[in-house]
C-alpha cells in the first residue's frame, strides 16, 4: 500500500514546466508564421490599391489566370504564365546538372577504391559558395559577366576587338548565367546529401559484390543507386520547393535596379513586385500577390504529393493496402457474429 | 545544480522570446539634435541621394527664351497664426527624414531667424534613400509615432500631399501661398494637393543643367567658353548636330549625352505638354501625346552611337566622364541637376580624385542646355497629428520663406535655395565658385534654367511612369523590343500592371 506522501508525489505533474518552456515558442511561432499564412489566404480575397479593404472573391485568381478584356488583366495574366515557364525553366536548369555533379562526387568520394587524397579541403570548397549570401554571389557575378561594360567578361571581349555583349538582355545567356549560378551554390550541399546517403548503405553489400566480381559500374547500378532512390527523392522534393520559390539570384542579376527583364522573372519575383509596387507605397496589390502566392502554394503541394507517391515504395504499400482490407474484413465478420449472436 | 539547470533553462527560453521580438522592433532611433557648430561651409548638400531610385517629374513647356530680366524683390507677409485645427502645446518638433546631413544645420538656421529653442527640434531618421524610405515612413505612420513634420522626396511628394490621411494644408500651421512670391513656380506648384490647396513647401531647387567636358570642347569643337557652349546645344536639333561632331571628331569614342535616363529627364520637361493621367485615365492618344518625338529620337541617336550605352547609377554610367580606364572619354557630358554638382556628388565621382590617372578634375563646366529641367528635391509637410502646429509653421516660415535665414543657409552651404531673391544676391556677391567646374559659379547659369521650370502638369504617378517609359525605351534601344509599338506596348502594360488607381487603356 502507497503512503500518502508517495502518492502525491505520483499526483504531481512536472509535465506543466515542459509546456511553459515550449509556449514562447509556439506563440511566436503562430504570431509570426501560422498568422501571416492565414492571412494570405484572406488577402487573395481582397482588392488591390487603394480597394485593398473590398472583397472581390476571386477576381484576381481569374484576372491571373484567364486574364480579362482590360490592358491590365491581359498584361497581369501574361506576366504571371511567363514567370511560371521562367521558374521552371531555370530550376529544370540548374536541378540536372547539380544532381548530376553530386552523385558523381559523392560516388567518388566515398569510393573506398579511390582513396582521393584531401577530401577534407574538397568538401570544404565545394561547399563553401553555400555559405556566402545570395547578395554577394550575384555582385560578384555582375562584376564577372554582365550587361556592364566594365564587367570582366565585356572588358576582355573588348581586349579582343569585340563589341560588347549585354547578357542580362540576351535571355540564353542570363537564364544560363543564373542557372550556373544556382548549380555552383547548390551542388556542394547535394553532394553531402548523397555521401551520407550512400554511406548509409550496409557496407557488407559492396564488400558481397567485390567478392562475387562485379564491376564498378555494377556496383553502381545494382547497388548503390538504387539504396540511395530515398536520398535522391528528399532531394528532388527538398530542390523543387526551393526551386518553386526561386528569388535571389533571379532578382539580384540586374544591372539597372527595378528593371526586372522578362525573361528571369519568377513568381517569386513577380509577387514581390505586386507587393510592393514602384513608388507608390500606398497602394501595395495584396490581392494579386496574395492570389499568386496561394497558386504557387497549390502547384507545389501537388507536384510535392505526386512525386511523393511516384516513388514511394510500391510493393510495401501494396502490403499496408492488403493488411487494411484483412483488417477490414476481420471486422466486418465480428461484427456479423456479434449481430448474430444478438439474433 | 538544479538552480543552476533551472535558470540556464529560463534564461535560454527568454532569450529565444527576446531575438524572436527584436527583429520586429523599429528601427527609426530618434535622437535629440545636437547644435552643431556652424563649419561644414563648402559643403555642397548632396542629400538627394535618394534620387537613385530615378525618377523625375516632368514640367510642361520650355519657355521661349533665355531670362533675364532683374528678379524683383516681392513682399512677403510674416508668419501667421495656426488656425487651430491642428494640435499644439507638444513637447518637441519631431520631424520625419531619411538623412540627418543638413537638418542640424538647419535647426540652427530656424533657431537664429525664430528665437525658437533649437533643443525643441528632434529627428526620426529612416536611415535609407528613395522607394525603400518610403516604405519606412509608411511603418512609422502605421505606428502611430509622433511626427509633426516629415520630408518627402520629389518622387512621392505628391502621393501624401494627395492623401488628407498623411498632410494637412500648410494654411493650418500660418503659411499662405502669396509667402512663396520668390519663390519659383514649380516648387509651388508641385506642393499643391489634387485640389490646388499647398501642402507642401521647399527650401531647394534642383534645376538641372548639362555639365560638359571643357577639355574635349576645345579639342573637337574650339570651344572655350560655356557661353559658346550653351550656343552649340541651345535646342535638340543643334545638340544632336553638335553631337555628330563630337562623335566624329572623337573616332567614335565619345557620345554626347551621358545615358538615356538624363536626355529622358531633360527632355520630358522640354516637350510634354498635357498631364500623363487625366480622369483618371492614361489613354493611348494621351500618351503619344505625352512622349512626342522622343522614342525614334532616342533610338536614331542611340544607334549612332550619340547617346551613351551606359545606364544611370551602373557602373558604367560614372567613369564615363574620367580621361583613363575602360569607360574613357565615353560621353561629352552628362545631364546633372544641382545635388549632382558639390563635392563628394555625382559629378566628383565622374571626374575622380584630384591628380589620379585620368581624373578631369575641374575640367567641367555646366550650361542650361537644351531645355529647363529638374530633377528631384525635398518639400517639406505637415502631419495631421501634429502636436505643434506653432513650431511647425516656423520651421517651414523660417526654412522655405524668411530671405535672411534663406541666405544664411546658402551662405554655408552653397545649395540652390527657392528664393529668387536670395539667388539673384548670392550670385551677384559672386560668392560661390566651385572648384569641381574650374572656379565657375553653377548657381548663375542654373538660375535661368531654374525659372523656366513648369509643373503644373505634374502628377502623383509620374515616378512610375518614369521608370517604367526608360525601361521600356532603353530595351527598344538595346534591341529586345523590336518596334516603336512593341516599346509603346510594352510600356503601358508594365504600367498597367503597376497603377492600380489608373485605368491604362
Amino acid at each position: 500500500m502507497a503512503s500518502t506522501a508517495q502518492s502525491r508525489i505520483k499526483s504531481i505533474s512536472y509535465a506543466k514546466y515542459g509546456y511553459m518552456f515550449i509556449a514562447p515558442f509556439f506563440i511566436v511561432y503562430a504570431f509570426f508564421q501560422i498568422w501571416p499564412l492565414i492571412n494570405t489566404f484572406i488577402l487573395s480575397f481582397y482588392g488591390n490599391g487603394d480597394a485593398a479593404s473590398e472583397f472581390v472573391a476571386l477576381e484576381n485568381y481569374q484576372t491571373l489566370l484567364f486574364g480579362g478584356d482590360g490592358r491590365r488583366e491581359r498584361a497581369l495574366n501574361d506576366t504571371f504564365f511567363q514567370s511560371f515557364i521562367n521558374t521552371v525553366i531555370l530550376w529544370v536548369g540548374n536541378f540536372v546538372p547539380q544532381i548530376f555533379l553530386s552523385l558523381l562526387l559523392a560516388i567518388w568520394f566515398t569510393d573506398s577504391k579511390l582513396h582521393i587524397p584531401g577530401q577534407g579541403a574538397f568538401k570544404v570548397i565545394m561547399y563553401l559558395p553555400n555559405i556566402i549570401t545570395a547578395v554577394s554571389v550575384a555582385a560578384l557575378f555582375m562584376r564577372f559577366i554582365s550587361n556592364n561594360e566594365t564587367s570582366a567578361a565585356n572588358q576582355i571581349l573588348a581586349n579582343m576587338g569585340n563589341e560588347a555583349i549585354k547578357f542580362e538582355n540576351d535571355p540564353a545567356w542570363s537564364r544560363g548565367i543564373v542557372m550556373f549560378i544556382q548549380t555552383w551554390m547548390w551542388f556542394g550541399n547535394t553532394m553531402i546529401m548523397m555521401m551520407s546517403g550512400i554511406l548509409g548503405i550496409n557496407p557488407s553489400l559492396f564488400e558481397a559484390a567485390n567478392i562475387d566480381g562485379a564491376s564498378s559500374g555494377q556496383v553502381l547500378r545494382k547497388i548503390t543507386l538504387p539504396l540511395l532512390k530515398p536520398m535522391v527523392v528528399y532531394t528532388l522534393i527538398t530542390s523543387m520547393i526551393g526551386g518553386l520559390q526561386m528569388f535571389d539570384i533571379p532578382f539580384l542579376y540586374h544591372t539597372a535596379q527595378g528593371d526586372i527583364k522578362d525573361h528571369l522573372r519568377t513568381v517569386a519575383v513577380f509577387i514581390y513586385e505586386q507587393f510592393r509596387v514602384g513608388n507608390n507605397v500606398h497602394s501595395p496589390q495584396y490581392g494579386i500577390a496574395g492570389a499568386a502566392s496561394i497558386m504557387l502554394f497549390i502547384v507545389t503541394a501537388i507536384l510535392g504529393i505526386f512525386v511523393f507517391r511516384m516513388n514511394r515504395d510500391q510493393d510495401e504499400a501494396r502490403k499496408k493496402k492488403e493488411r487494411k482490407e484483412l483488417v477490414k474484413e476481420y471486422k466486418r465478420q465480428q461484427k456479423l457474429a456479434k449481430m448474430g449472436g444478438i439474433d | 545544480m538544479n538552480n543552476l539547470k533551472k535558470t540556464l533553462a529560463l534564461m535560454a527560453a527568454l532569450a529565444m522570446t527576446a531575438t524572436a521580438f527584436v527583429g520586429c522592433g523599429g528601427e527609426e532611433s530618434s535622437s535629440v539634435s545636437e547644435s552643431s557648430s556652424v563649419s561644414e561651409s563648402s559643403e555642397e548638400s548632396s542629400e538627394e541621394s535618394s534620387e537613385e531610385e530615378s525618377s523625375e517629374e516632368e514640367s510642361s513647356e520650355e519657355s521661349s527664351e533665355e531670362s533675364s530680366e532683374e528678379v524683383v524683390e516681392n513682399e512677403v507677409p510674416a508668419l501667421g497664426e495656426p488656425d487651430g485645427t491642428l494640435g499644439d502645446g507638444g513637447d518637441a518638433l519631431t520631424i520625419l527624414c531619411w538623412t540627418e546631413d543638413d537638418l542640424k544645420f538647419m535647426y540652427d538656421v530656424v533657431a537664429n531667424g525664430s528665437g525658437m529653442d533649437a533643443s525643441k527640434m528632434v529627428y526620426k531618421n529612416v536611415g535609407s534613400a528613395g522607394g525603400e524610405a518610403n516604405e519606412k515612413y509608411a511603418q512609422v505612420f502605421a505606428s502611430d509615432e509622433d511626427v509633426d513634420l516629415f520630408f518627402c522626396d520629389a518622387d512621392w511628394n505628391m502621393a501624401y500631399q494627395n492623401n488628407d490621411e498623411y498632410s494637412a494644408p500648410l494654411s493650418a500651421v500660418g503659411i499662405t501661398e502669396d509667402m512663396y512670391a520668390n519663390a519659383y513656380d514649380y516648387t509651388v506648384a508641385m506642393g499643391k494637393d489634387q485640389n490646388g490647396v499647398l501642402k507642401g513647401a521647399t527650401w531647394q531647387v534642383a534645376a538641372g543643367g548639362y555639365a560638359y567636358r571643357t577639355d574635349l570642347a576645345e579639342q573637337y569643337l574650339g570651344i572655350t567658353t560655356p557661353e559658346d557652349m550653351q550656343a552649340e546645344i541651345g535646342d535638340w536639333n543643334a545638340f544632336w548636330e553638335t553631337a555628330a561632331t563630337v562623335y566624329e571628331a572623337s573616332e567614335g569614342v565619345t557620345a554626347m549625352a551621358d545615358s538615356l535616363g538624363g536626355v529622358w529627364r531633360a527632355y520630358s520637361n522640354g516637350n510634354r505638354t498635357s498631364a500623363w493621367v487625366q480622369d483618371g485615365t492614361i489613354t493611348a492618344d494621351n500618351s503619344k501625346a505625352c512622349l512626342g518625338e522622343f522614342i525614334s529620337m532616342a533610338k536614331t541617336n542611340y544607334d549612332a552611337g550619340y547617346i551613351s550605352t551606359a545606364s544611370q547609377w551602373t557602373e558604367d554610367w560614372l567613369p564615363q566622364g574620367m580621361s583613363a580606364g575602360t569607360q574613357a572619354n565615353k560621353t561629352f557630358g552628362f545631364f546633372f541637376p544641382t545635388w549632382s554638382l558639390g563635392a563628394g556628388s555625382q559629378l566628383s565621382q565622374a571626374e575622380g580624385e584630384e591628380g589620379a590617372e585620368g581624373s578631369t578634375y575641374g575640367l567641367y563646366n555646366v550650361v542650361s542646355g537644351p531645355t529647363g529641367w529638374f530633377w528631384g528635391g525635398t518639400w517639406i509637410c505637415v502631419s495631421p497629428k501634429t502636436d505643434n502646429a506653432k513650431e511647425a509653421g516656423q520651421f517651414i516660415y523660417y526654412m522655405t520663406v524668411d530671405t535672411a535665414s534663406m541666405q544664411a543657409y546658402v551662405d554655408a552651404k552653397g545649395d540652390f535655395v527657392n528664393n529668387k531673391v536670395v539667388m539673384a544676391n548670392t550670385i551677384a556677391a559672386g560668392t560661390n565658385s566651385n572648384p569641381l567646374l574650374g572656379g565657375q559659379d553653377q548657381l548663375a547659369t542654373l538660375a535661368d534654367s531654374a525659372a523656366k521650370i513648369d509643373m503644373s502638369i505634374a502628377t502623383q504617378y509620374d515616378a512610375t511612369i518614369n521608370t517604367e517609359l526608360q525601361n521600356a525605351v532603353q530595351a527598344y534601344c538595346e534591341g529586345t523590343i523590336a518596334s516603336e509599338e512593341e516599346c509603346v506596348d510594352e510600356f503601358l502594360n508594365k504600367l498597367s500592371e503597376s497603377l492600380t488607381d489608373v485605368t491604362v487603356e
